[in-house]
């Protein structure tokens, strides 16, 4: 079955159908990933976001429920260049079924994609004209048609994305270590993971939880996740975080990082067409080092209004030179814009919860 | 040692790098590639560099590339005498591949860099040992807890018995500080871990063999890390081996990135590789191999396999799958530059990130065995291939079928000629062992009908890799049976999958005229996208491109006039680095012609397809029609096709035919050169002697020549698929055998000519049509019989007289003129009673026109590529007919076998090429010259030490007066029964030694050099077969014909110090 994408500007890609039938609609944007793609699909940052996957196979290693970092795919739609099932066609030549492939997964979860996508030229032109809005529909509509419902979206700074994909009630992973709360703006599975091996006794909260409730739970350290969407709508957990620090570490972590600067004073902005992929260099300016990292951001924190806060720079990208990081002065309270979990991605920043559990112990 | 960090920029003023030798099996172009912007790099930072190598045909000793460039033999007495000249402050060991680092290792410890203060830049020299040396890299990563496979390090046959019995069979046994895995293998018997140990204990430098626990069948992937001296350290990319642990990274089928990894899998072995990287300590470029469990989802269990402390084939691989320029930035980290401070020339970035790819990458290796009658063709643990093609693709099949096209063996698509005559069994067992041919079995097999289930219980082969050859044989199927995938979008289909119209023609039974028509009118031509390593996501300029079906296509409107040089495809017997040396001095000359260069190549080793050299890069197979598409979208004004050897010269033809203008000689002229019975005719009109020739259809026809014309005469199949199997027939009964099997081997007739066993000369020249300049003469020491390209060649030529030198020249002048030659001229003639015969024209750049270049300084690329842009050589300086005086230094080529890594394969020199390099050496005497070039080719060898003399009744003659000088230079002799005899009657006493004895005392280590000739037509002598395998896996200097026996002796009169002389 054939199947288009197209975007606001007027630019139609054409391809074939793979997973469900019928149309959705987001802003378009591009990971350069290689691997990971049931992560980056179940990343809940990708909330009303159409993925393109830069990288041109998918589905190669098959899917797995590990590889999950949410309860259920978040992206609304996914583009692909070839579907390449990990196995032999079901039938044919060599025939031998074995797991799902692509086309399986986005069925079973109702998800709507295009595949033999030119995804460079794709990807070359949201580099240049920056992130759209677009439409990827199986219906036979014409480009006209279908560039006019793109331009009808809805800019994604105007949905409360967060409220979408926060879990509406606490959930508690007892155990014996330290007590870490967990803001949940669209956590992923790898964060809450990392702080489990390391022995914590962990509670999610929805996003709305406030200080109040946060305290009731005794928390000796607050993490602050990723998450969809433009923090500038999040005032009003910025001010839950500001009234804890004072009392316990915090810790930010991508939109988390953005919300703390909110809470700060400082301001964000959007990035013409985000951070997003498993590969950008990220340099410490305490120690100078450079590692690696894995990013998923459309907004970055304006470097420029956090003078005359109580926080400083910490982190720069080595590419565009923005924020990566940042902590309060006094406080123990930092964070970071990319996603020291991975997942997908390097490792090489896991030692930050090893840094937070520090500043934790401290105050135990 | 001081390990040091690199001191900082400023007190280097001039460093030492070492080039990586001769190309042999296991270490071939790669090291000029990165050798070569190793050097950049240097120059770059203002400091002065030293190039030391002995291989002539590479472009890291040309003399723009260094300031001070030695070709001198790669041994550690010569290197510590150009130190002791050229006093540097650095040495950078780690672009040299394995015989670099061992030569650091070994001037290391002679104490020589403590001496002269020398510092070793980039890794240090404990790191490279902790890496190297099996013992201390089980102890670091026992430290570092990595784990290894269960192994014990041994010395001595007995103990690697007892350890394998511990350990359990089958094993591995690998020597330490060996290239190319050289003596290893795996045992799955006791006998078989003897023979193993005993030959790999010999073979390393340090005597050392690891007995290790098996794991074959394992995932096999690589890392390419770079770490900097303050501890930043980033992966280029990794790498998949399609075919799992048990067959040398080296000679699998390779993908980049890797398929099968999820992204748990990936990463955990990414970190481990990074922890790896710095607990050993590296500064600048390494390797990591894993082995990990096919069932593994998280990337445990793993285990670490090796670690190359230095860059490699695989990081030359990495470098041009990725875009990323690693030699280059491992230079700059050896100066003490932090990855973030050095730029990523492509992006203008950062260099310290890792590259993002939007395509796949495939590797697909090249061998020699169709050189070798009878060599074992299965592959293992020891390196076998001589090259390697690169090919990029937006799908897994794409690049797999570009990678089976660019391999120039016939292949279309997936399907080989050969295959029909496989039996089931012939299929199955290239499938279970792995096999050079095993790629198209496993099409074959599932053509037959096999399931990927069996595929991967007997080749242990990720389904993802069955699956995707299952979808291109389907896909032929529906080529052949389902009209639909003749139309507009089946067609883009088949192409998007990376289908050529001639594969699509062979299975649908068009033709490939009706595939192109139809695709044409289908509006699908191929779209060209560009290497970026950001997958798009920034601005890249790198004029780096491949093919591929898509919307957008990246070339940037041509500036001016464009031509294009087709390189030369993988490494191989017979085309090998010497024609990217020539690819490359073209596109220089193009440029300073103020033509835009574009290079078509997919040989990922090579300078040539660095992506700074020319003004467009398209890695891309050299077929006619790769080609073509090439030039059309260039719009290019014509094609260079006399530089990259046999490959592109074969595509001059059907280009033409398109429509491509070919630039230089015509194509039908390169046509008569190329086609036997034009040239003949050729020769006789222009009254030029050629050795009488006959063609015979049936085997009476061959006897019947045979007899009336009477013996020996040469005897070769018209055409087989790769080699020839040319034979000299000096008695009826070879005669009858070597018809037999040229009649079997091939469709057309029998060739025979006349064997005029005389000295045999060579000429390179260049010629616009009228005028043509001859830089020298070379004559070949080894009488003609043996392969121009295998033998010892002298320049200038010393026993042509100049009468006959005359007569040379002049029949260079008529042919030239004949074939209105614009360009190259290679001519090979044996002089026979005195009188030249002509015995092939090459109408291109010849394997000696690197060796010619740097012997006479004539820079003859430059003349050619000028005369085919229109210039005719008087404007260029050249006026009429020239043979160049002397250059004041004598040259020697000598050639380089890697026949100790074949199985089965007999050293022996004939008509068929077998060298895989060749070194130079010079000197102010031929007997200078021939010297350094001996122990340039690993041919030491110390006056006083035994000769061992075996040879065929008819050289004994011959090899009385060879013992006899050999006594009174001082060497004493060992001699079989026979020869033995000979000498005694007349007066040489020789030590008589049986066969047997013979092959002990050589395997012992207790005779410097062997002198045996074959008793037998080619069919391999048991006793003197042994005898020769024995030598070489020893590498104890083989001589097979008693001329280049003499030419040693020559050579080894007097043991005085090689006094190293700087070119230019
Ligand atoms: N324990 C093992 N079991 C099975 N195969 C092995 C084992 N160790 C190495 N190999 C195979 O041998 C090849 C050569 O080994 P390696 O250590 O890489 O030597 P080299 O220095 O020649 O690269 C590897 O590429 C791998 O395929
Ligand atoms: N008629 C001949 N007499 C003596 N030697 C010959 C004759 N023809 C060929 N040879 C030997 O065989 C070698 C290879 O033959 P050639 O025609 O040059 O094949 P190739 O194309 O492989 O170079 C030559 O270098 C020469 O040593
Ligand atoms: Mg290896
Ligand atoms: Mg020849």
């Amino acid at each position: 079955m054939r199947a288009q994408l197209a975007l606001d500007d007027g630019t139609v890609f054409e391809g074939e159908s793979i997973g469900a039938a019928g149309w959705t609609g987001g802003e378009v944007v591009f990971t350069t990933s290689l691997t990971g793609y049931q992560e980056v699909l179940s990343d809940p940052s990708y909330r009303g976001q159409i993925v393109v996957m830069a990288y041109p196979l998918i589905g190669n290693y098959g899917f797995r429920d590990a590889a999950m970092e949410s309860h259920r795919p978040h992206a609304a739609g996914f583009v692909v260049r070839w579907n390449a099932p990990a196995g032999a066609p079901a039938s044919g030549v060599g025939s031998d079924p074995r797991g799902v492939d692509l086309d399986a997964y986005l069925r079973a979860w109702g998800l709507v994609g295009i595949t033999g996508v030119d995804t460079r030229r794709l990807v070359r032109h949201l580099r240049s004209g920056g992130v759209r809005r677009g439409m990827v529909s199986t219906e036979d509509e014409s480009h006209g048609d279908l560039v006019a419902r793109a331009r009808a979206l809805p800019d994604l700074g105007e949905i409360d994305l967060v409220a979408q994909v926060s879990e509406p009630r606490p959930v508690r992973f007892p155990a014996e270590g330290p007590r870490i709360a967990v803001l949940d703006c669209g956590v992923k599975q790898g964060i809450v993971h990392n702080f489990r091996v390391r022995g914590c006794d962990v509670t999610v909260f929805p996003h709305d939880a406030t200080a109040t409730m946060i305290r009731a739970l005794g928390a000796h350290g607050l993490v602050v996740t990723n998450g969809p969407g433009d923090p500038a709508r999040l005032g009003a957990i910025a001010r839950e975080i500001a009234s804890l620090w004072e009392e316990i570490p915090v810790m930010g972590i991508c939109l988390g990082h953005q919300i703390l600067a909110i809470a700060a004073g400082a301001r964000t902005f959007k990035l013409p067409f985000g951070h997003r992929g498993s590969n950008h260099p990220v340099r410490d300016e305490t120690t100078g080092r450079v590692a690696i990292t894995t990013q998923n951001h459309g907004y970055a924190v304006d470097e420029e209004s956090l003078t005359g806060t109580e926080f400083e720079v910490t982190h720069h990208n080595l590419h565009d030179g923005t924020v990566e990081g940042m902590r309060h002065r006094e406080l123990r309270v930092f964070s970071v814009q990319y996603h020291p979990e991975g997942r997908p991605g390097p490792q090489d920043s896991a030692h930050l919860f090893d840094r937070f559990l520090d500043l934790v112990g401290r105050s135990v | 040692m001081s390990s040091a960090p690199a001191p900082p920029r400023g007190d280097l003023v001039k460093a030492m790098i070492i080039g990586s030798g001769p190309i042999i099996i296991g270490q071939a172009a790669e090291f000029d590639y990165s050798g070569t912007q190793a050097c950049r790099a240097l120059r770059e930072a203002g400091i002065e560099v030293v190039l030391v190598n002995s291989n002539p045909a590479t472009i890291m000793t040309d003399r723009e590339i260094a300031d001070h460039v030695y070709i001198e033999p790669l041994v550690p007495e010569v290197l510590a005498e150009i130190i002791a000249r050229e006093r540097p402050q650095g040495l950078l060991a780690t672009m040299g591949g394995q015989t670099g680092l061992n030569l650091a290792t070994a001037l290391n410890e002679m104490g020589v860099l403590e001496r002269w203060g020398v510092r070793v830049l980039g890794t240090p020299m404990d790191a490279v040992a902790r890496a190297e040396d099996r013992a201390l890299f089980k102890a670091t990563m026992a430290t570092l807890d990595e784990p290894l496979p269960e192994s014990e390090t041994v010395s001595t046959v007995d103990e690697a018995v007892a350890a394998a019995q511990r350990i359990g069979l089958p094993v591995v046994v690998r020597p330490a500080f060996t290239l190319g895995g050289s003596g290893g293998g795996i045992a799955a018997t006791l006998g078989e871990v003897r023979e193993i140990a005993s030959r790999g204990i010999t073979l390393s430098r340090i005597g050392q063999v690891l007995v290790e626990r098996s794991i074959a069948g394992w995932k096999e992937i690589e890392y390419e890390v770079i770490r900097d001296g303050a501890d930043n350290a980033v992966t280029i990319c990794n790498m998949e081996n399609i075919d799992p642990m048990g067959v040398h990274t080296g000679d699998s089928i390779v993908v980049a990135p890797s398929q099968t990894l999820s992204d748990r899998a990936y990463h955990r072995l990414r970190t481990a590789a990074l922890r790896i990287v710095r607990g050993l300590g590296i500064q600048g470029a390494c390797n990591v191999q894993f082995a990990l469990d096919p069932a593994s989802q998280d990337g445990e269990p793993y285990y670490v396999i090796e670690v190359n402390p230095r860059v490699s084939r695989s990081s030359a691989l990495a470098s041009k799958a990725t875009g990323y320029p690693i030699a280059r930035v491992a230079a700059k980290i050896a100066l003490g530059q932090r990855l973030d401070e050095i730029t990523n020339a492509i992006t203008g970035g950062t260099a310290c990130f890792e590259p993002a790819l939007d395509y796949v990458a495939v590797k697909i290796p090249r061998w020699p065995f169709d050189k070798f009658p009878g060599v074992d063709r299965t592959l293992g643990t020891q390196m076998k291939s001589t090259g390697e093609t690169l090919a990029l693709g937006r799908t897994f099949e794409e690049a797999l079928l570009k990678g089976a096209r660019s391999l120039d063996i016939g292949a279309i698509g997936l399907w080989h000629r050969m295959i029909e005559g496989w039996t089931d069994d012939d299929v199955w067992a290239r499938i279970r062992t792995p096999h050079e041919h095993r790629l198209f079995a496993l099409a074959e097999s599932m053509r037959r009908g096999a399931s990927i289930a069996d595929l991967n219980a007997a080749s242990r082969i990720d389904p993802f890799f069955l699956g995707a050859v299952a979808r291109i044989v389907q896909a032929e199927r529906a080529a052949a049976s389902d009209p639909d995938a003749l139309r507009a979008e089946g067609l883009h289909r088949l192409l998007r999958l990376g289908f050529d119209d001639r594969a699509i023609a062979h299975f649908s039974g068009l033709t490939s005229r009706d595939v192109r028509e139809r695709r044409l009118a289908a509006g699908l031509r191929p779209t060209y996208k560009s290497v970026d390593t950001c997958a798009g996501e920034f601005p890249a300029s790198t004029p780096y491109y491949y093919a591929t079906y898509e919307d957008e296509d990246e070339i940037p409107p041509a500036r001016g006039r464009t031509a294009i040089v087709l390189g030369s495809g993988p490494i191989r017997i017979g085309q090998g680095i010497e024609f990217d040396y020539c690819t490359v001095h073209a596109v220089q000359a193009l440029k300073q012609a103020g033509w835009e260069a574009v290079v078509i190549n997919n040989n990922p080793e090579t300078v040539s397809t660095d992506f700074d050299l020319s003004d467009r890069l398209y890695v891309e197979p050299l077929t006619p029609e790769d080609i073509r598409a090439v030039v059309e979208r260039e719009g290019a004004q014509g094609v260079l096709v006399q530089f990259g050897g046999q490959t592109p010269l074969n595509a001059a033809i059907p280009l033409a035919v398109a429509g491509i203008r070919v630039l230089g000689t015509a194509p039908e002229a390169l046509d008569v050169s190329e086609d036997r019975r034009k040239f003949a005719a050729l020769l006789r009109e222009l009254d030029i002697p050629q050795p009488q020739g006959w063609t015979a259809t049936s085997l009476d026809e061959v006897m019947a020549i045979g007899r009336r014309e009477g013996l020996p005469l040469l005897v070769r199949p018209s055409y087989v698929l790769g080699g020839r199997g040319m034979v000299i027939a000096r008695s009826l009964d070879t005669l009858e055998e070597a018809a037999r099997d040229a009649l079997v081997a091939s469709s057309g007739p029998v060739l025979l000519d006349r064997y005029l066993e005389g000295l045999e000369v060579e000429l390179d020249a260049v010629a616009d049509g009228t005028n043509l300049v001859v830089p020298a003469l070379m004559e070949q020491i080894e009488r003609a019989g043996v392969h121009s390209g295998d033998s010892l060649a002298l320049l200038p030529a010393r026993s042509v007289s100049s009468e006959t030198t005359g007569m040379i020249i002049e029949y260079a002048a008529r042919i030239s003129w004949a074939l209105q030659v614009r360009g190259f001229l290679n001519i090979q003639l044996v002089i026979w009673r005195g009188k030249p015969y002509v015995l092939e024209v090459n109408l291109r750049a010849s394997r000696t026109v690197p060796f010619v270049s740097k012997a006479t300084g004539v820079p003859m690329v430059r003349l050619a590529t000028e005369v085919m842009l229109g210039r005719s050589l008087a404007e260029l300086g050249h006026q009429g007919i020239t043979l160049l005086g002397r250059p004041e230094r004598w040259a020697v080529k000598a050639p380089v076998f890697s026949t100790g890594k074949l199985f089965g394969a007999d050293p022996l020199l004939g008509p068929e090429m077998r060298s895989t390099g060749e070194v130079m050496g010079t000197g102010t005497t031929p007997a200078e010259a021939l010297r350094r070039a001996f122990v340039a080719a690993g041919f030491p060898l110390e006056i006083g030490r035994a000769l061992l003399v075996s040879v065929a009744d008819r050289d004994k003659a011959e090899a009385v007066d060879l013992g006899a000088t050999a006594l009174a230079q001082g060497f004493t002799l060992l001699a079989t029964p026979g020869t033995a005899a000979a000498l005694a009657v007349r007066g040489v006493t020789a030590r008589i030694v049986s066969a047997q004895e013979a092959v002990a005392l050589v395997r012992g280590g207790r005779v410097g050099a062997v002198f045996n000739t074959p008793t037998r037509g080619h069919r391999p002598d048991r006793a003197g077969f042994a005898l020769r395998r024995a030598a070489v896996e020893l590498n104890i200097p083989l001589l097979t014909s008693l001329d280049s026996a003499r030419a040693m002796l020559e050579a080894y009169v007097s043991s005085a110090e090689l006094e190293p002389f700087p070119l230019g």
